[in-house]
């Protein structure tokens, strides 16, 4: 028996709208019954990409964003009373060249009390890396009127700070590819006062970062590739679980609590070797030592034993489980080490293999034979691999020798150890290298002698 | 020493009995849940306040078992004092259970209005259906298509961009 036929429609769509707009769609084809449910879904997906491909002509391009279009406007547009919009999400590229249908979609939305509103108006070909400021492609009219507004998403589309002020339900906030001021910053977090989550992705013209809000109730920040006048961050975040930094070192002072779960550090913007960096790094890494989970990155990793103290931090980490973004070359082994003697209770370690970042300047704390610096001296006996350490995973594996010494060390010597799970690349490595070798490589470690009985390899 | 039972609007303190509602199943079970508890359903909301006065409200809708489990979902997100992440953990396993059992739990919140439960129920099956192709959905849930071959193809021309 057909398991939906004890549902009315009405309980369909309300499945069918915790489907992505996409999967939602193809729910059409299931039977005649689902032909046309999809279409009464609270979860409003007008994406672009879903019509314009990036690997076709620019001519065909054009065609198949005229498709888009049309989509748009043909979709059912009536106001009944039952069907509810819980969220609407517009992406498209260059609005300005169609206006009249960009206003209507936000119309549509408003009148329709939605939760979530996101219009992301960034256009794919901007590069990512790239700090240049764009000229927002829309303006979004003074007067939404959306008390109800949960989650608000906008992509290079700029507005009126004011309209802010009565949108005092909001709990996540995400900006991106715009200007915002500092003030209209702060403005949010007082008026807001529910606010869960605040990310800012390529804005500029901020000033710097302050955020001292009383009874802050933030629990996530995002700070992603952000162009400050000053790189100042001074953050109390009593509440915060996450939080998340890309770009320039700056000055950081954050004062969380306990309550923090996570943080992410990259500085991949970064291109020089900074060899007195380190004493920053320890003390921006020391305001983050409640985290459970820590993500760092390979220039962490190079500049952090240029502090004081190069071995460790003063004080333990509370770290569980460590990501490092990560070659696993010589330059980045002191940092390395400086982690795992910091973190005496860590429990899981993820390597997340990328591209070498090699600074020409780079210089160790001291001399050392790179062949030799896993081989276990008693230097590299770690608390967390010797007691803690339970599972290790490579995701991008190819067998280098920088991998295999790192994962002979840790089997060798991770008398807690219970799984290593090596995720293969699917990427050719430049030299002949591709998803076959490096399984025989992975097969090549599984041998490897392991001081805990109960280790073991997963090729994945 | 005695107590007036509070006003139905009011929280329990320790010190007071609690109100209990009484409901009977569609075949004939009868149970007992905390005022507290049943203001999480609106069709009960609405039957308390026009209450003929200990009668148990009849549910011709929902059967016992169900009806029992439905009764410990309500308490258990009445109860003061649960953190987000253990009720999550909980309404995790509340929904562990056989596709059928999911699809009563959904009738029974939908009738009963209770909308943290038909979320909860509607996503589990959402859950079920996301990442499969139409004919491993057909399969799981034994939705028979009754589409020729001609209008199939029609209905996938037309949304064409969603099996790209």
């Amino acid at each position: 028996m057909d398991m939906f036929s004890v549902l009315t429609d009405a309980l369909i769509i309300t499945i069918i709208s915790f489907l992505p707009f996409e999967e939602a769609a193809r729910t059409s084809v299931l039977s005649r019954r689902w032909r046309d449910l999809w279409r009464s879904t609270a979860n409003i997906e007008f994406d672009e990409r879903f019509f314009v491909r990036d690997n076709v002509a620019v001519e065909t391009q054009r065609v198949q964003r005229l498709e888009f279009i049309n989509f748009i406007r043909c979709w059912p547009h009536e106001d009944t009373a039952e069907l509810i919009l819980r969220r609407f999400m517009l992406r498209m590229s260059k609005p300005c060249e169609f206006k009249c249908d960009v206003q209507m979609c936000i119309s549509f939305a408003i009148s329709r009390d939605v939760e979530v509103l996101e219009l992301d108006f960034s256009d794919p070909t901007w590069d990512e890396n790239d700090m240049e400021n764009h000229e927002p492609e829309f303006d979004l009219p003074m007067q939404i009127g959306l008390p109800a507004l949960e989650s608000l998403t906008l992509f290079a589309c700029s507005f009126n700070p004011a309209l802010l002020i009565n949108l005092r339900s909001l709990k996540h906030v995400s900006f991106g590819w715009i200007a915002v001021r500092m003030s209209t910053l702060n403005d949010l977090l007082r008026n807001s006062t529910c606010l869960e989550s605040l990310r800012l992705k390529k804005c500029w013209n901020l000033e710097h970062l302050s955020i001292f809000e009383r009874d802050l109730a933030l629990k996530t920040l995002v700070i992603d590739n952000c162009n400050f006048h000053q790189e100042c961050f001074a953050v109390e975040a009593p509440n915060l679980r996450s939080f998340k930094y890309s770009g320039s070192v700056g000055n950081f002072e954050l004062l969380f609590t306990r309550h923090l779960e996570e943080a992410e550090l990259d500085f991949g913007s970064e291109s020089e070797f900074d060899e007195s960096g380190g004493e920053l790094l320890q003390t921006l890494l020391s305001s983050l030592d409640c985290a459970r989970v820590l993500k760092v990155c390979s220039y962490i990793l190079q500049v952090v034993p240029t502090g004081e103290e190069p071995l460790r931090m003063q004080s333990p980490l509370n770290v569980r489980h460590l990501i490092l973004n990560t070659a696993l070359h010589r330059d980045e082994y002191w940092g390395i080490a400086f982690f795992l003697k910091s973190c005496p209770f860590l429990e899981t370690l993820t390597l997340q293999m990328s591209p070498p970042r090699i600074f020409p300047d780079y210089q160790p704390p001291f001399q050392f034979d790179p062949s030799r610096f896993w081989s276990g001296n008693i230097e590299r006996l770690y608390r967390c691999v010797l007691r803690t350490l339970k599972v290790v995973e490579v995701k991008g594996f190819q067998g280098t020798v920088n991998e295999t010494r790192l994962l002979r060390y840790l089997l060798y010597n991770g008398r807690a150890m219970q799984e290593l799970k090596l995720y293969l690349s699917n990427e050719a490595d430049g030299h002949g290298g591709d998803r076959s070798v490096y399984f025989q490589r992975a097969v090549f470690v599984m041998g490897f002698p392991k001081a805990s009985p109960n280790a073991h390899v997963m090729i994945i | 020493m005695s107590s007036s039972p509070p006003p139905s609007s009011a929280a329990a303190s320790p010190s007071c009995p609690k109100k209990m509602i009484a409901l009977r199943s569609s075949d004939g079970e009868t149970f007992e849940i905390e005022e507290a508890a049943a203001l999480q359903s609106k069709t009960l909301e609405n039957m308390i306040d026009e209450d003929c006065a200990g009668t148990p409200i009849p549910l011709p809708n929902v059967t016992g078992k169900i009806l029992a489990k439905v009764v410990e979902f309500c308490s258990k997100h009445a109860e003061p004092g649960v953190d987000d992440e253990s009720l999550r953990a909980w309404d995790a396993e509340f929904v562990n259970v056989e596709q059928a059992t999911v699809f009563d739990y959904i009738l029974a919140a939908n009738f009963l209005e209770i909308p943290t439960l038909l979320n909860l129920t509607c996503n589990v099956v959402a859950d079920m259906i996301r990442g499969k192709t139409p004919d491993e959905i057909r399969k799981f849930f034994n939705i028979k298509s009754i589409f020729s071959p001609e209008e199939e193809e029609e209905v996938r021309r037309e949304n064409h961009w969603a099996f790209e």
